[in-house]
């Protein structure tokens, strides 16, 4: 008698264990969302030239450039290099040939803010040139065009 | 007596051999019931954009144009992308299926057209656009780049999740272009298709 409910016992675990462990397959759909377009843009701004005035051996005068930003989000002036330097009267010589005419500091970061309905943002970036110490009399009422490249990012 | 008893002996012998041993027939038959149908049913959703409209798609367009018709709230285009934005989108679950079956996400996969595969921008592109989907407050994937969806993201199972018939659940989709992109991602125009799975629960 006590085999018998032993085997029942069993039987019953087994049969409940079969059950509780099943595997149930779980039927799938999916459906789609197309044609997400993601075009980014691309980042321009421009920059109105300025004019140093005064200039004289080993002083620095401020340029100062407006830039204007098209984009509805703000961007970050921070650094311009150096391009073509040309003077009105070539003539020009420095005391060492290798010394620069004139030497460009840094422009920091400046923020140049978005575009918003009023209008594009602008702001004016600020940069120190000064005219080199040695540059003699033929400097004197002379003039340059100086072309700058100006660099910004977007974050 | 003894006659009496002899007959009750008989008869008590022969309903006893008629019960112990005798023979009965059980007649059987049988019939079939042949053209039961058994039809299956095909587990649906649809997944669409909401944008006040309920439409197909697509969630995220840059130019009104681009929208489809139907927006009853005005187009909502995104607009061009650069780093550091994010946009929301709203994803509209609905169960369709005729059956009280019902359905959770439990997966998303994305697919990518418009990029060469292993550009400069393709590559910016995959790692630097990210994805998180969401529902209500909860958290439903993790901020992932487009790389991973690319690849397909499981939905872990979840009981807010699941949408009984003819239910529907909104989802967010936040797309963010991380602030790190790089200069290889201006100027495209990549177009991202969602494939959502949903699994019977």
């Amino acid at each position: 008698m006590k085999k018998r409910l032993v085997l029942s016992t069993m039987t019953i675990a087994l049969v409940a264990s079969l059950v509780g462990g099943a595997t149930f397959a779980s039927w799938t759909a999916s459906s789609s969302v197309a044609n997400n377009t993601f075009s980014t843009d691309t980042m321009t701004f421009s920059a109105v030239s300025g004019t140093v005035a005064g200039l004289y051996p080993g002083t620095a005068q401020n340029l100062t450039i407006h830039v204007t930003n098209p984009k509805p989000y703000p961007i970050t002036v921070d650094a311009a290099s150096l391009g073509a330097v040309v003077w009105g009267q070539s003539t020009v010589t420095l005391h060492t040939p290798t010394d620069a005419d004139l030497a460009f500091g840094s422009i920091g970061s400046v923020t140049i803010p978005a575009h918003t309905a009023a209008g594009d943002g602008a702001n004016d970036v600020t940069i120190p040139v000064t005219l080199n110490g040695a540059a003699g009399d033929d400097y004197q009422g002379n003039s340059a065009q100086v072309t700058l490249s100006l660099h910004a990012s977007a974050f | 007596m003894v006659k009496q008893i002899l007959k009750s002996v008989i008869l008590l012998g022969l309903v006893g051999s008629l019960i112990g041993g005798a023979t009965f027939a059980t007649w059987t038959a049988s019939t079939s019931v042949s053209g039961n149908i058994a039809n299956t049913t095909t587990l649906t959703v649809e997944a669409k954009r909401d944008n006040g409209d309920i439409y197909p798609g697509p969630m995220f367009y840059t130019q009104d144009s681009e929208g489809g018709p139907g927006d009853v709230t005005g187009y909502n285009s995104t607009g061009l992308w650069y780093p550091g934005r994010t946009v929301e989108r709203q994803l509209f679950l609905l169960n369709t299926n005729n059956q009280r079956i019902p359905i959770q996400m439990t997966g998303i996969k994305a697919t990518l057209s418009g990029l060469n595969s292993g550009t400069p921008a393709y590559n910016e592109f995959i790692q630097k656009m990210m994805f998180k989907v969401k529902f209500g407050a909860l958290d439903v994937t993790e901020q992932l780049p487009l790389s991973s969806f690319l690849l397909g993201v499981p939905i872990a199972p979840n009981p807010a999740l699941i949408i009984l018939k003819g239910g529907e659940s909104l989802y967010q989709i936040d797309a963010t272009l991380s602030s790190t992109a790089n200069d290889n991602v201006q100027g495209i125009s990549p177009v991202i298709d969602f494939t959502i799975t949903v699994t019977q629960a």
